[in-house]
This record gives structure tokens, sequence and C-alpha cells, in this order.
């Protein structure tokens, strides 16, 4: 018996989704060539609601839990690994709202969500993995806090209209001083700086975003000062399964692609296929897939549950980022000289693969947090 | 074994000096960015006899090895990965002449390359696809003792910019491999499209097309006193001259991992000081030193004629580049979201080793190949 059973709306929705991703995927390389927000895809995700997906049903949003999302990340992906990372940073900037916005909060920004970009920003040239050392400040201004600082490597920070920000409001006592922002782009004092030339996923760049005397209304404090850093923590617990799910998604179709253009290539001039190792490859590649894939529905499962695991976020995040980044070496090993040209897809999904082992948490810190919950 | 002499330590040093000077990282992030070759990089190359360094002094050469010649291209790649592969491979027809070309040859297409004047590279016409059509190459009346190559295409790197070609083909004589040397201003020379991939864009490879093509005898190349053929003479020395590029790739990822873990401060520390880096960074420095042996010990026996110089060159490619790939996927890593940007250096470091691993004979083949001289 199957241990994960998808119900039929899922699979539906499964089906739609694979449709979508399907016909964006064309868009691939001209995208990557580029490296631009692709305004069209983000459309066609508007469109198909597929950027509502976790808002909640009243506020006309899809209602989707973790695991139905994962679901729709892993498929997205499995075509077009850049354009699953669009939504996920959507998503990413929307689970703190999700989590801790006040109901007039929710009222103002559920609504737009829908069809407005939200992104995340925690990082500062100080602050990668240890977001203690963020400088960024906030200072409490009559009705406003006023915002200066800089951050960096904001996964679509130059095209997002609502940005969760962290900065300090109190120093000197480490992460207990953040507090997190709702920040429009529209605000004063909020401009975007570079926009990075990165190695892959280069439809969604990462971008810098200077603060300067940024005016944001004390109304747009997400929970109380000081809890920022809570908050930061209990949304990556719930994003990372996502990034996990993008990871199998590009495993699988970095696979899939192997599988159907092998058929053609020969290995001393016998057919590839044919080859006890590349079929001996091909089977470590499909058992890793399917581990990683088990894992992040069981992270996502948990979240959905109400038993949010840190752990199970943190394993399937580090295990399923580096699945996807063996597997498409590994595929394009299969396929060789041509896996290294840009005629075939493979060698893209590998360089966006490697920003997953990277991003929200280097897999460093995943192995950090988990060695850390076994520990205690 | 491998103390190296102070000769061989002068030239180490001399090549590491030009790379420092001559290879700016932001001429190669241009140069890249383009697909452009410097040939005012190579002129200066061959002016300090960096360029057929292994080429006997009569010929333009410094009358070293290929021992010697791997040293510099381990600090060539070390300094600048596309800059340093590009020139590694401006000459790779040479080696199939030192062995087997006679006399005139030997002065007619050795020492234009030494003086900056030449670039020589090889086409590989694969015919083992092909069903029933006329042969690739067949005796013309037109020269006594010539060949006319009637048709046939393949991929060869510096392909727009070398002038002399070595047309390798498998059945051009299964009993007595031969070589062609052809120019590139011979009618019936094509050059077609570009060949695009994820690394190496400073050394294109362009598809050069032949159609009916006449060789006259002397530019015929035959075994001469060598025991081997000219395509096996180039397999080995090709496969051991990537070795190197890779080598050099590896220790330059390792140098900038080192040197951003020792300069980078999370968690109120170096993040050298963490062991989770540490142990990445000793994993990586033991490969490395593996592969340097490796390497160093198949130039050493391709210079003695050692009988095992087969299997010894497919292990030193295979060892040498999955040692480059994973060391700038590491590196990369450590980096952290720096070593994403294109920017620096890394990533592109990582792109190109992944390049060098899977042109021509992949890694598979090389697996393949030391089998067979295991088990026959």
């Amino acid at each position: 018996m199957m241990l994960v059973k998808l119900t039929e709306k899922q699979r539906n929705l499964n089906e739609k989704v694979r449709g979508i991703a399907d016909k964006i995927a064309s868009r691939n390389r001209e995208v990557d060539e580029i490296s631009e927000f692709p305004q069209d895809i983000f459309h066609i995700f508007k469109e198909n609601q597929i950027l509502a997906l976790p808002i909640p049903e009243k506020f006309g949003g899809g209602g989707a839990d973790s695991f139905t999302c994962c679901l729709v990340l892993e498929e997205i992906a499995c075509f077009s690994p850049s354009s699953a990372h669009m939504i996920a940073g959507h998503w990413l900037g929307f689970t703190p709202l999700e989590l801790f916005c006040n109901q007039s909060q929710r009222e103002k920004y559920f609504l737009r969500l829908r069809s407005e970009l939200a992104a995340f920003s925690l990082t500062e040239p100080a602050a990668g993995s240890d977001a203690g050392g963020i400088i960024t400040e906030a200072k409490r201004d009559g009705s406003n806090y006023i915002l200066n600082g800089t951050k960096i490597y904001c996964t679509q920070g130059h095209v997002a209209h609502v940005i969760t920000v962290f900065a300090k409001t109190a120093p000197n006592i480490g992460v207990k001083g953040l507090s997190a922002f709702i920040v429009e782009k529209e605000f004063p004092g909020f401009s975007v700086g570079k926009i990075e030339d990165q190695m892959g996923m280069r439809g969604t760049p990462a971008a810098e975003l200077v603060l300067q005397d940024c005016l944001v209304p004390k109304q747009n404090l997400l929970g109380k000062e000081g809890d920022g850093f809570n908050i930061a923590m209990q949304t990556l617990d719930r994003t990372r399964p996502k990034d996990a799910a993008i990871a199998v998604g590009i495993a699988q179709g970095a696979l899939d692609y192997t599988l159907n253009y092998a058929k053609r290539g020969f290995l001393m001039k016998e057919p590839l296929l044919k080859s006890q190792g590349v079929q001996f490859l091909i089977a470590d590649i499909a058992i890793s897939i399917e581990a990683a894939r088990l894992l992040v529905y069981e992270a996502a499962s948990l979240i959905d549950e109400g038993e949010v695991s840190t752990k199970h976020s943190a394993m399937a995040k580090c295990f399923a980022t580096d699945v996807a980044m063996r597997v498409t070496e590994q595929a394009i090993d299969i396929l060789g000289g041509e896996g290294v040209s840009v005629e075939h897809p493979v060698e893209m999904f590998m360089r966006d693969a490697k920003l997953l082992q990277i991003l929200e948490g280097t897999n460093q810190i995943q192995r950090l947090i988990i060695s850390r919950s076994l520990l205690n | 074994m491998y103390e190296l002499t102070d000769t061989q330590r002068d030239i180490q040093k001399a090549a590491r000096e030009f790379a420092e000077k001559e290879f700016d990282l932001d001429l190669a992030l241009e140069l890249e960015k383009e697909g452009r070759f410097l040939k005012s990089i190579f002129e200066k190359a061959c002016q300090l006899g960096f360029i057929g360094i292994d080429y006997p002094e009569q010929y333009g050469g410094q009358s070293f090895g290929l021992f010697e010649n791997v040293l510099v291209i381990e600090e060539f790649t070390r300094k600048d990965s596309g800059i340093g592969i590009s020139l590694s491979l401006a000459d790779i027809a040479s080696s199939i002449i030192l062995k087997h070309g006679d006399e005139s040859q030997k002065k007619n297409f050795l020492i234009p390359v030494t003086q900056g004047r030449a670039i020589s590279t090889v086409a590989l016409i694969d015919s083992f696809h092909e069903k029933n059509q006329e042969p690739i190459i067949t005796k013309t009346e037109a020269y006594p003792d010539g060949y006319v190559i009637n048709r046939g295409k393949a991929w060869v790197i510096h392909g727009s910019l070398a002038s002399i070609i070595i047309l390798l083909c498998e059945t051009l004589n299964p009993t007595k491999p031969i070589a062609l040397i052809v120019e590139s201003d011979w009618g019936g020379v094509n050059i077609l499209g570009l060949k695009k991939m994820m690394g190496m864009r400073i050394s294109s490879i362009h598809e050069i097309a032949f159609d009916k093509v006449k060789v006259p005898k002397d530019h015929v190349i035959q075994w001469g006193n060598a025991g081997t053929d000219p395509l096996t003479t180039y397999r080995h020395v090709h496969r051991i001259k990537t070795s190197a590029q890779a080598l050099g790739i590896a220790q330059g990822a390792f140098d900038h991992a080192v040197k951003h873990a020792k300069e980078r401060e999370q968690f109120g520390r170096k993040i050298c000081q963490f062991q989770g880096i540490q142990f990445m960074l000793a994993d990586l420095y033991t490969q490395i030193e593996a592969a340097r042996s490796l390497v160093y010990r198949a130039a050493h026996q391709y210079d003695t004629n050692d009988p095992d110089i087969e299997k010894i060159s497919s292990i030193a490619k295979l060892f040498g580049t999955d040692v480059a790939v994973r060391t700038t996927i590491d590196s990369i890593q450590i980096h952290g979201g720096v070593g994403l940007m294109r920017e620096y250096s890394i990533e592109r470091m990582f792109r190109d080793a992944k390049t060098i691993q899977n042109l021509e004979e992949t890694n598979l083949v090389q697996k393949a190949l030391i089998a067979k001289k295991i088990i026959s």
C-alpha cells in the first residue's frame, strides 16, 4: 500500500499545474539567458490562482495546505525550476503574514497577495547564516518606524510589492532585538539596489534593498517588537519543505529528461541504456528521488497536522537539495557532452539546484539544526 | 617520487607569475560573456615559452616533457579556469605531431604555434553511427599517396581560430590508423555553428564540415617510430592535460574557499573555526593531493613511454575531473550566497570543471576503459 495517497482534488490540481508548467518551460532558456523576472509567467500563475493557493479561502485564496503547496511546487519545478522558485518566493513572503498578521493586517494584505508579489528579506552582508548580525535599524518615531540599512539576496525583491523586512528595534541583544515589518515598495525611503547576476534560478534574481529613512507605519509591525527572530524561524520551518519540494521536482525533471534522451545515446559503441553502469546510476537516482520525496511529504504533513517539526523541515531541505544537486550532476554525466550543452535543460537544472543548497539556511545550517535537535 | 626539480619549480613559479599578472578577473568575465579567446594572452604565453614547452628546441620549444606542460596548465587554470583552459587547448594537435610527425611536419606545424602565429586543434570524426554512406576518406588521384576527405563533421575546440586541424577518424584505416593535417584555409573546410555550453566559454567550440578536402602526402601522418596510432596518442595526452586543467581548477577553488573561510565571520567567529567547515576543507585537500599525485604520475609515465599509460591516463582524467567538480561545488557552498554570483570566479570554475569533465570521453567511458584494462 502506498504510504501517501493524493486526494482527487490534489490529483486534478497537479494535472492542471503540469499543463501550465509544460507550457511555461518553453521560456526557460530565454529567461535564463537574460536573467529577468518573467512577468508573463507571473501573470499565468496569477490568473490560474496558483499565487493565491495558500491564502485562506475567506480571503479569496485557495486555502491549500502545505502538502498541496509542495505537490504544486514539485510539479512546476519538474519543468521550470526558476518558475517554481518564483511561487515559493511569493509564498515565503506570505508565510510570516499568514502566521502573525492581526485582523486588520490580514484584511489589508491577504486580498492583495492573491495578485501582488510578496518577498522575504532577512539577509544582510554581515548576516547570512547568523541573523544576529543584522544591523538594519528600525526606530520608532511617532506613528511610524524609520528603517535604515541595506538588505541583500532578497529573492525577487526588486519586483515584489510587499516585503517582510527584518530589522533591529533594540541594539546589543542579538536576535532578541529583531522585529519584522511589512514593507511596501511604495513606502518613502525604500529603493532597490543591485540586482544579482547569479548562476541559477535566473528568472528570480536576488536583489539588494536599500532602506534610507524608510517610513513604515507602526501598524505594519508584525507581531510585537522583538518577535522578529521567532517570526523568521517559524516561517522557515514552514517554507523549507517547499524548497525541498522544488528540489525533488528538479531531480525528477532531470531524470525524466535523461531517460528520454539517453535512448539515443551510446557508450563505447553500445546503446547507453544497455550499460549496466548507467542502469545502476539511474537506479541510484530513482532511489534518492523517492526518498527525498517521502521526506518532503512527511515534513509537509507534520505542518498540516499542527506538529511543525523544525528537525523534519531541515532534514527535508538538506536531503532533497543535496539529492537535486547530485542527481542533476549524474544526469549530466550520463548525457556527457550533450549534458553540458545549453541545448538541453539539465545543466540549467543543476545550476538551479545549487542555489537551493544555500538559500533559506545553507545545508550546513540545516545539519546544525538537525544535530542540535537530536543532542538536546 | 615527485619531488620537483629546481628547474620544474622555476617553471611552476614562472607560470604562476605570468597567470597572476595577465589573467585579470574582469577581463576573464568579459571574455566569458562574449565567448571570446584573447589572442594577445596566447601570444605572450608563446613569447615566454609556456606554449610548446614540451617541444624540442629545434621546433621552437624548450625540450621539456608533458610533465612540465602539466605544471604550467595547473598554474594557469588555478588562477583562472576559463583563460587557463583556453591556453592549454591552443595546441592540442601538437602531441600527435610530436610523436608521429616527420621532420618537415614538425617544422611546419609546431614552430608557427610557438611563435603565436597558429593555433592547432583536432577534429574527431565519429563514423560509428553511420549507415552505408560513401567512405569518409579515400585515396585520391590528385596527389600521389594523398587522400581526399569526402565528407564529415566534427565539433572542434577553437574551431573558428585554429589554422592547423588534425583530422582523426577511427575507421580511416583500422589496422594502421593515420591522421590527416588540414589547413583551415583550404577549400572544402567550412566552419559552421557554435556549440554553446555551460562552461568553457572562452574556448569556443565550432562545428567544422569537411567537403571534398584534398590532403597531399606531406600532410598525412603515419605512425612513425611510435608504437601507437595518432588517435591513441591524442587520447592519452588529452586526458592528462584535461586532468591538469581540473587539478588547477580544484586548487584554485580550494584557495578561494580557504581564504573566504578565514575572512568570513558569523556567530562571532571566523567560519574556518567551525569544524563542519574544517572537515570539508580537510576532505577537499586530501582529494586534491591525491589527484595531484595521479596527474603528475600520469604525465611522468607518458614522458617515459610507460606501457601502462592507457590505464593511468584514464584514471587521472576520471579522478582529477571528479575532484575538480566536487571541490568547486563545495567551494561555492563554503562561500554561501557570494559563491553563486557571476562577478566572482567560483561559479564559473564550477561550470568550467563540469564541462571539461564531460567533453569528449566522459567519465563513464573512462570507467569502462579502466575496467577493460583491469580484467583483460
